[in-house]
């Protein structure tokens, strides 16, 4: 039901459509959840291997992490702990990916934040929120938006999230 | 939206205008002073910072400004107020609760010649979700016909707002939004441009599924129905717009902006 992300393999909806059964199928990563599709594994299937992140880097035993590109033009790339957890994601591109599907249960505390700007008069601004477990920076304009979010309890031990997020 | 606002300080009445036209060569270069229309000069606009429509939260640093829209090639017309200038988007986007009734514009049609509808997001994860209109758009004492407008929360469209694939928050009400509509003279002459004209899951431009609209899907737009910042549809005085203001005494006021956009 989301067009925006339709492109991703059959196999990937059907994965996250098992996890978010109330997301209207999109078939996002979610922060503090398994990764959106399949770890890369040698199994890999051809229709996989365009989406998958480029070789890891160099804190390659600590995290993995896989990228796609929406139809939209929007990047996405989400970063998995070797327990298969997502403890961070970033993104780029012409539209702003769903937030209250990626956030997982972190998106209360960006909706509460974000809500408490507006009530400032701060509305529409860009968005740098650290509070209640959630690291998360929104920013940009039409045409190329930009951000990352992560939970710091989750950041697998010995890596620094500023090297994973550059 | 509201991209840009950090750039002006937090004054309760500053009076800062606009130049439509100011890429250097072409254009007059005068002196903006007052509200209105400074100086009477067709290609200058006032703009304000103030505390936006009647509402509980006042706006913080917000620069406003005053459109009036038209049917187009009619003289039906209509003036709104505390409209907000954004550098960080591309369109107009009126809310349909302050559109007058009569004003009756007429709805531009996707390629299947069901209605097109808009989805614009900003950084907060807010969006604006409406139909696209047809308006001569009036800015100071220029004219841009037949400009694809936005019609925020079209009461026509907006029950979909819940079930749009437009991700985000959606905002409908002066109070909300802090405006009566948002100006958009960005760095693009469309919001979205030529990969809208092609890809249909593009996120920026949907149509009905059905004449009853009970569901939308994402859909191509050309770029003649794309949502346009009006100053480049200008006769002349087209190619850029200068946002302007006078030295604040005591307040860390900005000069000069300058907001180029296809300067040759």
């Amino acid at each position: 039901m989301t067009p925006t992300y339709s492109r991703l393999p059959a196999l990937r909806r059907s994965l996250i459509g098992a996890l978010l059964a109330t997301s209207a199928g999109a078939a996002l990563a979610v922060l503090g959840q398994g990764p959106g599709g399949d770890l890369p594994t040698s199994s890999v299937t051809p229709a996989l291997v365009h989406r998958l992140a480029a070789a890891p880097l160099a804190q390659a035993q600590a995290y993995t992490t896989q990228a796609f590109t929406y139809e939209n033009g929007t990047r996405v790339v989400e970063y998995i702990s070797s327990t298969g957890q997502v403890f961070a994601l970033s993104w780029r591109g012409p539209v702003l990916p769903d937030l209250s599907v990626m956030l997982g249960d972190y998106f209360k505390t960006f909706q509460t934040q974000t809500q408490q700007m507006r009530l400032q008069g701060r509305r529409g601004s860009a968005v740098n929120i650290e509070r209640d477990g959630l690291v998360i920076s929104s920013h940009g304009r039409m045409r190329n938006f930009s951000g990352f979010a992560y939970a710091p309890a989750l950041i697998p031990p010995g890596v620094n999230i500023k090297d994973v997020l550059q | 939206m509201y991209f840009n606002r950090f750039l002006y300080p937090a004054l309760a009445s500053a009076l800062v205008a606009v130049l439509l036209s100011a890429c250097g060569g072409g254009g007059s270069t005068p002196t903006a002073t007052g509200s209105g229309n400074p100086g009477g000069l067709s290609n200058v606009l006032g703009v304000t910072v103030d505390a936006g429509p009647a509402g509980p939260v006042a706006s913080v640093n917000v620069l406003y400004t005053t459109v009036k829209i038209c049917k187009p090639g009619d003289t039906q017309c209509q003036t709104i107020d505390h409209v907000m200038v954004d550098t960080g988007s591309s369109g107009l986007r009126v809310l349909a609760s302050v559109l007058a009734p009569g004003l009756n514009l007429s709805r531009l049609t996707g390629s299947s010649g069901l209605p097109l509808l808009n989805c614009a997001q900003y950084v907060d994860n807010s969006i604006n979700w409406g139909s696209v209109a047809s308006a001569d758009v009036v800015l100071a004492g220029k004219t841009a016909a037949n400009v694809p407008i936005q019609i925020i929360g079209d009461p026509l469209y907006n029950q979909l707002a819940s079930a749009t694939q437009c991700a985000g928050s959606s905002v409908t009400t002066a109070q909300d939004l802090g405006a009566n509509g948002i100006l958009g003279i960005g760095l693009f002459p469309q919001d979205c441009g030529s990969d809208c004209s092609v890809t249909r899951k593009n996120g920026f431009y949907y149509t009905c599924t059905d004449t009853n609209c009970t569901a939308v899907v994402g859909t191509t737009a050309s770029l003649d129905r794309q949502l346009k910042n009006p100053v480049a549809l200008f006769s002349s005085d087209n190619n850029g717009v200068l946002l302007s203001s006078q030295k604040y005494s005591g307040q860390m006021g900005v000069e000069r902006t300058t907001v180029p956009r296809q300067c040759r």
